[in-house]
């Protein structure tokens, strides 16, 4: 017969394995962190009291979409009238920009446009987000990006924006990454701030539907979107920052042989809990 | 540890030499048996056969068990020079790979080593070979099964599975924690022994372990659970001629490689439930489950290192067309699907039912995929979709109607029929690369024995499949064409001369293949010899490349030709 020590041995011995056997993983996101690691001290910045409201146009498009290099076009006049005030992402994504048969054989998709274009109300190329007013999924149509993009100009800012990117003398591959933030108002939940990274003169082919022939094999790519440093979504820099508080973020990163430094931009995006942009800046390159 | 296996194996290895030595069964018994299957391969382009390097397949194992009194123990030592094509082509080498030793005591069993487990349906956990499929993943440790009063059962049990075979064993990075609990009413309880009604409750937990730390996802790191457990409790009710079955099950959060790295829990229903009396049976199947696949490697997929046994809810066919063309396997991701089945004999000595009587049996089964919706953004990335019931969703898997009569009309003289209809996705089992959708098949089977004169009898299977059309455009016109490979003939003959002789000969014939080139022969002519417990065959011809499947569990075997010898032998 069985003993009463071994049948309590086997009880516990069950109670121990319920407990310990199952790790249940209510949140499995790790956040991430980049550190800084410059020999030189991280440049100091001022608080910002003033300063324009800058606008993220995201632009959806892909190689094979016929219909996106006029609100590609769009989208430069825009910058180029508004100049360092509007910041431009080509974002790659949705089944036209799937890779096939030369010469539409390169992959410009990465985690992060897909991520964007998996947010979006209304998937479709060309489609564009403007500060992301209204949450990540609310689109905005080319017809309606220069009322937009205006509108968002004339605003005042809740956040200012300083920062630099600046490439480590010493360790080619690294580049260092500062962004300061002064709070214009007090911004309830979490502030994210996201890096990415866009890159321009990516010759590739492009189908334009306005063109004779309508592949462009040399098509000229600009500010396509490359890659975060922070994630799509970005970093949770502060909770609930008040007026006229500010903070700032260093970090270094090893850059992405495959990114042409020259021909790169770093975009700062600070958002609020509900994804809208809060401002950004496209850190100038400093030597 | 190793200490206790090398006595174990020690005493397994002498003692049963001491028992052949001295003729005593009182020092124990000793019994085994042996497979062998060698196979030639010859290269034949038109039906795509292979040809190894080697150009011959040499697969054998041979199991010796000692047993005395309450002890046994036994080992199976194993060959793969090289492995049959079909096989697990990373089974190479002869080694031990599986060996044990046992004890057991009326109210307690002890098993170090290796050795095969299942609690209930095997839902939470099935440790089991299925050598014409490769499939072992036998656990290797230590197990302990507690019977501390009538009618209760506890089982415990600590190891690692088997995942490979190079000369030796080699097991799962992960290491599986057990116990299962099951109480029989009637056997526990006095006033329930007389009961018409006989309950059996059960209650199951595994554990695995193995380490991580985070993977990459989309833009996001995640966390991997080190542990996962799932569990599970099952019912079992008989009454009369009626009896139920249903077990529940349910995993925490597991990220593998079947199911993307998401974190959704998994969930399973599985229940059954019959009536019959005389001539007459009733069976109703109902299963759900939801991302209950389960290894004890994360990132292992297919036949590698279940942990659990997710059932079909199809029948298994035996006939040659129903059960080679178009096999059902389980959708371990996810399937939800029912089945019912009927028999019934027609009495004998009736106007229907003849001199013997007339078997009769009919079965639907039909599984979908699960009725979901997929989540975007970072719920899509960690958790995939949610459930939205357990009723059936968009896409149908398989649809599986059979029906068969059988009579024997005299002593000497018996026949079958049996029809079979499929709607089989083949995107959900991938068993043709020629057609990706759903194909509707029609099987037709008559099937004979005769006995010519004494010892001397002759079995017959005329078995014809045809697929449905569908509208194609060919050459400017909008045509009908078959579906798949279109259609199919199998013819089988086996002439026994008891107690020694067989012969068979079996050809497979894609007579409507929509291409002329591809109309093949697969014939295959088998003789053998048994004496005893003792079985020879030798066997040459074709064999058709397609899925091999057991149980809902299917793997893929390629086309071969050549010569194909098998042994069997237990003493």
């Amino acid at each position: 017969m069985i003993s009463t020590s071994t049948r309590l041995a086997t009880v516990m011995a069950v109670a121990a394995l319920l407990v310990t056997g199952c790790d249940t993983i209510d949140d499995p996101i790790v956040p991430l962190t980049i550190n800084y690691n410059g020999e030189a001290p991280a440049p100091e910045f001022e608080a910002m009291t003033t300063g324009p409201q800058h606008v993220l146009l995201e632009d959806f498009t892909a190689h094979q979409c016929g219909n996106c290099p006029p609100a590609g076009e769009l989208a430069t006049q825009l910058a180029e009238e508004h100049d360092n005030l509007v910041h431009l992402l080509a974002i790659h994504a949705g089944s036209l920009a799937a890779v096939s048969n030369a010469p539409f054989d390169t992959d410009w998709t990465n985690p992060e446009s897909i991520f964007y274009w998996d947010q979006l109300d209304v998937q479709a190329n060309p489609m564009g987000r403007v500060n992301r007013r209204g949450g990540p999924g609310a689109v905005v149509s080319p017809n309606n990006w220069t009322n937009t993009v205006n509108a968002e100009l004339a605003l005042t800012p809740p956040a200012h924006l300083q920062g630099a990117a600046i490439p480590d003398p010493s360790a080619a591959d690294n580049v260092h990454l500062h962004v300061h933030a002064t709070f214009a108002e007090t911004i309830q939940g979490d502030v994210r701030l996201a890096l990415l990274i866009s890159e321009n003169n990516l010759i590739a082919a492009q189908l334009d539907y306005g063109n004779d022939p309508e592949v462009i094999p040399d098509f000229e790519h600009n500010h396509l979107l490359r890659g975060s440093l922070s994630g799509a979504d970005g970093l949770v820099v502060t909770t609930n920052p008040t007026a006229g508080s500010t903070i700032q973020e260093d970090y270094t990163i090893q850059w992405d042989p495959e990114w042409v430094q020259e021909n790169s931009h770093v975009l700062a995006v600070l958002t609020n809990a509900n994804g809208e942009v809060l401002n950004c800046l496209d850190l100038p390159w400093t030597p | 540890m190793k200490h206790m296996l090398k006595l174990a194996w020690t005493l397994a290895i002498i003692c049963p030499w001491m028992a052949l030595a001295q003729d005593e069964p009182a020092t124990g018994q000793i019994t085994g048996n042996v497979q062998m299957l060698f196979q030639t391969y010859q290269e034949d382009t038109l039906i795509g056969a292979q040809v190894p390097p080697g150009k011959t397949g040499f697969n054998a194992f041979g199991n010796l068990i000692y047993t005395r009194g309450d002890f046994s123990a036994g080992m199976r030592y194993e060959s793969y020079l090289d492995p049959i094509l079909g096989y697990p082509g990373r089974f190479r080498g002869s080694g031990i790979g599986y060996r044990y030793a046992n004890y057991s005591k009326e109210h307690f069993e002890v098993t170090i080593g290796n050795f095969y487990e299942q609690f209930g349906s095997g839902l939470v956990l099935r440790s089991y070979e299925e050598r014409n499929l490769g499939i072992d993943n036998a656990m290797d440790g230590f197990r302990l099964i507690l019977r501390p009063a009538n009618g209760v059962t506890v089982k415990s049990l600590v190891g690692k599975q088997r995942f490979d075979f190079d000369s030796r064993l080699i097991n799962s990075p992960g290491i599986i924690r057990a116990f299962d609990g099951e109480i029989n009413l009637n056997d526990a309880f006095e006033r329930w022994a007389s009961a018409g009604t006989r309950i059996t409750l059960g209650a199951s937990f595994v554990s695995r372990f193995q380490e991580g730390s985070t993977i990459s996802k989309d833009t996001l790191i995640l966390e991997l659970p080190q542990n996962v457990g799932s569990w599970g409790y099952r019912a079992q009710v008989q009454k009369g001629g009626f009896q139920f079955m249903g077990e529940y099950v349910r995993k925490i959060n597991d990220p593998n490689a079947d199911n993307g790295y998401t974190y959704r829990g998994g969930e399973g229903i599985l229940l059954n439930a019959g009536w019959s009396t005389k001539g007459l049976g009733i069976n109703l199947g109902f299963k759900g489950v939801d991302n209950m696949q389960f290894r004890s490697d994360r990132n292992l997929q297919l036949f590698d290192l279940p942990v659990n046994y997710i059932p079909a809810i199809t029948k298994q066919h035996t006939y040659n067309l129903a059960a080679t063309l178009y096999p059902y396997a389980t959708v371990v991701q996810g399937e939800v699907g029912w089945s019912a089945e009927v028999f019934y004999t027609i009495p004998r000595k009736s106007k229907l039912g003849g001199k013997y009587g007339t078997k009769i049996s009919f079965q639907y089964a039909t599984a979908s995929c699960l009725d979901t919706t997929n989540l975007t953004g970072t719920d899509g990335a960690v958790y995939g979709y949610e459930r939205n019931s357990w009723k059936a969703g968009e896409d149908l898997y398989i649809r599986d109607i059979n029906f068969d009569i059988s009579r024997k009309f005299s002593k000497g003289f018996k026949a079958k029929y049996a029809f079979f209809h499929f709607d089989f996705n083949t995107l959900a089992t991938p068993v043709t690369t020629d057609y990706k959708g759903i194909v509707n098949a029609n099987v037709h089977v008559v099937e004979t024995q005769v006995r010519i004169k004494k010892g001397h009898s002759l079995r017959t299977e005329l078995q014809a499949l045809f697929t449905g059309t569908d509208m194609k455009e060919v050459d400017g016109f909008m045509k009908e064409v078959k579906q798949d490979k279109g259609d199919w003939a199998t013819v089988l003959a086996e002439y026994s001369v008891s107690p020694h002789w067989f012969f068979s000969v079996l050809d497979q014939y894609n007579f409507g293949n929509p291409n002329p080139e591809q109309r093949v022969h697969y014939l295959y002519g088998t003789v053998g010899r048994i004496e005893g417990a003792h079985r020879l065959s030798v066997g040459y011809g074709k064999r058709r490349e397609g899925i091999f499947c057991i149980g809902g569990v299917c793997r893929a075997v390629p086309a071969s030709n050549g010569f194909e010898i098998t042994f069997t032998s237990s003493f």
